[in-house]
């Protein structure tokens, strides 16, 4: 007979080994060595979490008392990871892509970040599993009572031995379970230290059920003849209870916060879900196995009154089998601690979420811009949260006093997490479910799952008395707790199944359909039911007026300054930003919202950003995109709005090239009138003159002269101007032919001077003729007609008393210019916008010029490339020639 | 917004087996629930007419059919991963 | 003899041809370049003609017209009205006005010295 120290010693060896292996693992993560530590295997050993002590030793106590039916509690499991497909896939898909903490982060992210229903799933999970910790607790207990005292079979679990394993267990778990703070990444140390746990329940339970059957029962064949022998030898299931309990067992499975843990939240990729979808389901038929045969040898075997739930240690001990009594104790042990440590981590995470965060963040009266590292506070409300619920399954233990049946302690239980699931698939499935549908169908469910299966499980006359069992609540009959609405006659688990989960979905589809969500629900309800659809988040934050740097303070208290730069610098890099600020765009602010759900959840990660972010969060193209109810509406309308929108551009081109018409139009006339007035001007003259000299006698040769001298201007005038309009009119039609030849700008100037050089008058040219040293590849002869013609301007007009033309010429960004500056009376502001318009004559004393030389050198210029501007002078005149750099002359042609 | 685009009637013969492969797959959790749920017509001793499945026979029934869903499964999987080139299905 | 007419034009060797024709009449010639001023000089001088251009720099002789032919002074002041824009709204709108007389550059002289003619003769009837 081992003795109570020895086995206290293996237990201490053994959690020992466990830290080991799950020290090493991390190290073996952190140095980017971890990649067997995500093999499908693990994960798949790693959901033997849902195999508890209930499952290991309450099993066996189950069938012992009712049979087959024990075999539920791994169907259900067996036929959600067979089924994977369905509904799994998507569960994992979503807790990737929106970085789910948790099954209340999950409801919660869904139904608009809503952190009320973030609370109320928190409740409902610390009240639902807290039985379920005692439970691991009180098995842990009840095992080691065994080997202290082999005689009390029965004994009453220690409280000091339950103190101690939950201090243990607390211990474990803070160690493990709050080193990294993003609860998102996996917890690597604690998912191995599972995966071993699963090994050895696996390899204990075989082995006593080998022992069993081989040692005791005397091989297959006849262990099955004693099986049909005993008293649990024929088929005695109750259909509703094998239906229902199946049912449960598969909700639970789902929505268990640990499960939730190992499924989603510690998911690597959908491979690992195929391989578990067939290999877990085996390892449940393994753990089940041999529970009949155990059960079966252990009535025939030990002793009548003997607690059937420790028969897997109490028949090794019974043969005198220490060593394998030991090694089952380990599995029992395993079972309890792995089931107590994910369980914790699990639940600490959502009280920490969402309910120690957000108190603590609207105590503050700064909010999210507190000072200090918010780390620190995340993890240390982590484990106090750890160290609660531990202490308040501890207390329950304490005080149910370890009585009841572990399997019914466990069925309890799982009815009661249960009551998320018609808010969790209708979440994922069901865009039209909505927050209040969801709260509405919880806090139903919920109810009637403490008034009819929670509340009388503590047994007559502690919470309900005698009389509140026969006749209801205020003596209503039909709010008797195991015969709602006078539904009575029913299994009372079973009575708890269908009131809970039927009203539970009724109010939750009812409320849903007559509320209207709200748009970030319909967001995250898009985001989720299409997950498969969408890559990429939909949720948008408005280009805000929130700066970078108070981004960055808050990301680093809370996801590390480490962590924080890198995340920033690298949104700064992809946004083409050098430095570590990105600017703080929708899209970068949706990253560091999913990055800080991964610590803090969605609920609070969503409020501290748009507490520095302000304003509402969702644009109108989110709601476009919602509004997309299906693809095809969207589709249709999206046409139409183009098909409008293209008929008002239409419509908008036509109202354009009306006004262009009318204005065409009214240019047209003012240019003909203009036409017409210059050329009847000088023909007045010559018509006039010529009539005076042939019907005039007598005119002396000096009038002669005279009259015929004008004549001839007036026709040289004529003549000029209809050169003019002719070049006008082919510059501007774009028929001019450049010749394009390289040749030095100072032969050009050169040439312009020297051409003018007859009608110079007292006009002086200043030029500098170092800067004029310039190659240029252009049409010279158009060139020098621009140059020609300032120079004769300034010739005309320049009415100072010296007049100077100053030539200079200047690089300008890698543009040549080439400015004539004249001395002359500077053009009034008004006339300066109308220089270069045709036939705009300023100060043209004479009249010989017919307005045109200007525009002409416009359009010269922008034939050219180049570009010509006014530009007035300190007392004077400027124009400014902008000569065409050679890309500027390819694009032009 | 995705467009949805209509499946290809006409597909090749790889694909199209992949495609009934994938079906079953889906349909392996209904044809569980069928085989296992089908112990609630079995007498319970309720009726005494009837004579009693012996637990011996009901836990073969039970772990054939768990048997029978995990090498479905295991088999559909490999299947599938092999069809689709090792990629996720 | 001793008559005065008024020529506002701002092409000068049109208003040397008009001049010299005008002279030979008879008329005595006094001209004026700008519209703003030319106003001024007939309101002073109420000369018995006035030969007013179309365009003209300060004041268009359109405006000069109107002006003068709103002045009870000036409401049988025989007119010659030239204009080298040659549009026919233009002759509309100056016999709207009260031109007395339109013509169209370029002229020929026996006609302008017809229309003076006549113009001094329906003055004096």
């Amino acid at each position: 007979m081992a003795s109570l120290n020895t086995l206290v010693a293996v237990c201490l060896i053994y959690v020992a080994f466990l830290f080991a292996v799950a020290f090493a693992a991390e190290r073996a993560a952190i140095r980017g060595k971890g990649g067997w530590l995500r093999a499908p295997l693990v994960y798949t050993l790693s959901l033997s979490v849902y195999c508890t002590a209930w499952t290991f030793y309450g099993a066996v106590g189950y069938a012992a008392r009712s049979g087959m039916e024990f075999v539920t509690i791994y169907l259900g499991p067996s036929l959600v990871m067979i089924g994977w497909w369905w509904v799994l896939r998507k569960l994992v898909r979503i807790g990737r892509t929106q970085r789910v903490t948790s099954i209340a982060d999950l409801i919660s992210s869904r139904y608009g970040k809503s952190n009320a229903l973030a609370i109320v799933v928190t409740l409902m999970a610390v009240i639902g599993v807290t039985p379920y910790i005692a439970l691991q607790l009180q098995s842990v207990t009840l095992s080691l009572s065994i080997f202290s005292d082999a005689e009390a079979v029965v004994r009453r679990p220690s409280a000091t031995a339950g103190f101690w394993v939950a201090a243990g267990l607390a211990l474990f778990t803070v160690l493990f379970g709050t080193r990294n703070l993003n609860a998102n990444e996996r917890h690597d140390g604690v998912v191995i230290a599972v995966a071993v746990e699963a090994v050895v329940k696996l390899i204990a339970l075989l082995a006593v059920g080998g022992f069993v059957v081989w040692g005791l029962g005397g091989g297959l064949g006849q262990m099955m003849a004693r099986i049909d022998a005993s008293d649990i030898g024929t088929w005695q299931v109750d259909s509703s209870r094998w239906l229902a309990l199946t049912a449960v067992s598969a909700a639970a499975f789902l929505c268990l916060p640990r499960m939730f843990q190992v499924l989603v939240v510690e998911n690597d990729g959908d491979r690992q879900l195929q391989i578990a979808s067939w290999a877990f389901p085996l390892y449940l038929m393994l753990m089940s196995l041999f529970v009949v045969p155990i059960a079966v040898m252990g009535l025939e075997m030990l002793p009548a009154g003997s607690n059937p739930d420790l028969f897997v240690l109490t028949l090794p001990l019974a043969e005198g089998r220490d060593g394998l009594a030991v090694l089952s104790f380990l599995g029992g042990f395993s079972s309890a601690t792995s089931m107590v440590i994910v369980a914790t981590l699990a639940l600490s995470t959502m009280v920490s979420n969402h309910i120690v965060m957000p108190l603590w963040l609207s105590l503050r009266a700064e909010g999210a811009t507190v000072s200090g590292d918010v780390r620190n506070v995340v993890i240390l409300s982590r484990r106090l949260s750890i160290m609660v619920i531990i202490a308040f399954g501890f207390l329950y233990f304490r005080f149910s006093g370890g009585s009841a049946a572990l399997a019914s302690i466990g069925l309890i239980s799982f009815v009661g997490v249960a009551q998320f699931l018609p808010a969790l698939m209708g979440g994922i499935f069901w865009r039209g479910s909505t927050r209040g549908g969801a709260l509405a169908g919880l806090i139903t469910g919920f109810s009637i799952w403490a008034y009819t299966s929670l509340l009388p499980s503590f047994g007559v006359d502690t919470v309900y008395s005698a009389a509140l069992f026969e006749e209801g609540l205020w003596g209503l009959a039909w709010l008797r707790p195991h015969a709602l609405f006078g539904l009575g006659g029913l299994d009372p688990t079973v009575h708890a199944v269908v009131w809970s989960l039927t009203l539970n979905t009724v109010f939750f589809i009812g409320v849903s359909l007559l509320s209207f969500p709200s748009p970030m629900e319909r967001l995250q309800g898009a985001q989720f039911v299409n997950v498969f659809d969408h890559a990429g988040p939909a949720m948008g934050w408005r280009a805000s007026t929130t700066t970078s740097e108070d981004l960055m303070i808050m990301a680093q208290r809370i996801l590390g300054a480490e962590e924080a730069r890198d995340l920033f610098r690298t949104a700064a890099h992809a946004q083409g930003i050098s430095g570590y600020l990105p600017e703080p765009t929708p899209a970068f602010l949706s990253t560091l919202e999913r990055e800080l759900a991964a610590s803090v959840g969605a609920a609070t990660a969503h409020a501290m950003v748009s507490q520095l972010v302000g304003g509402a969060s969702v644009s109108v193209e989110d709601l476009m995109a919602v509004a997309n109810e299906s693809a095809q509406i969207l589709e249709y309308s999206n046409q139409l709005e183009a098909k409008s929108a293209e008929l008002t551009r239409t419509a908008g081109q036509l109202r354009e090239a009306n006004e262009k018409l009318k204005a065409l139009s009214v240019q047209k006339d003012a240019f003909l009138g203009q036409i017409s007035h210059e050329l009847r001007t000088p023909m007045t003259s010559i018509r006039s003159f010529s009539e005076i000299l042939r019907d005039t006698d007598g005119l002396g040769s000096v009038e002669k002269t005279r009259y015929a001298s004008i004549i001839h201007a007036e026709a040289v005038r004529l003549t000029r101007l209809l050169d003019d309009l002719l070049d006008l009119s082919v510059l501007e039609n774009g028929q001019v032919n450049l010749n394009l030849v390289t040749g030095s700008l100072s032969e050009l100037i050169d040439h312009a001077v020297m051409t003018t050089r007859s009608g110079a008058g007292k006009l002086s040219i200043e030029r500098r003729r170092l800067n004029e040293a310039v190659s240029l590849t252009t049409d010279h002869d158009r060139l020098g007609q621009v140059f020609v013609n300032l120079i004769t301007n300034a010739q005309k007009y320049c009415d100072a008393e010296n007049p100077t033309l100053t030539v200079s010429v200047e690089e300008k960004d890698g543009c040549t210019m080439v400015r004539f500056a004249d001395n002359g009376t500077t053009i009034p502001g008004a006339s300066r916008a109308l220089i270069f318009e045709k036939f705009s004559r300023i100060n043209d004393k004479d009249g010989s010029g017919a307005g045109l030389g200007l525009a002409i050198c416009r359009e010269i210029m922008t034939r050219l490339g180049g570009d010509i501007m006014y530009e007035p002078d300190e007392g004077g005149n400027a124009f400014v020639i902008q000569l065409p750099s050679e890309k500027r002359l390819a694009a032009a042609q | 917004m995705t467009s949805k685009v209509p499946p290809d009637v006409f597909v090749e013969r790889d694909t199209y087996r992949k495609r009934r492969w994938m079906d079953a797959l889906r349909l392996l959790p209904f044809c569980g629930l069928g085989l296992w749920a089908l112990p609630i017509i079995w007498s319970n001793g309720s009726a005494d007419e009837t004579p009693l499945v012996a637990t011996s026979q009901a836990i073969a029934y039970v772990f054939v059919v768990w048997l029978f869903l995990i090498i479905s499964g295991f088999a559909l999987g490999r299947v599938l991963s092999l069809k689709t080139g090792g990629r996720e299905v | 003899m001793g008559k005065r007419v008024l020529l506002v034009e701002d092409e000068l060797n049109i208003v040397e041809a008009i001049r010299f024709l005008l002279s030979r009449e008879g008329w005595q010639v006094e001209t004026h370049v700008d519209g703003a001023t030319a106003i001024e000089k007939i309101r002073e001088g109420r000369p018995d003609l006035v030969v007013l251009d179309y365009m003209l720099p300060g004041k268009n002789g359109m405006d000069i017209l109107t002006e003068l032919r709103a002045d009870s002074d000036f409401s049988d002041l025989p007119i010659l009205m030239l204009t080298a824009r040659g549009q026919s709204k233009d002759r509309a709108q100056a016999e709207r006005a009260g031109v007395s007389r339109f013509m169209t550059k370029p002229f020929s002289n026996t006609e302008v010295l017809n229309a003076v003619r006549d113009l001094v003769r329906a003055k004096a009837q």
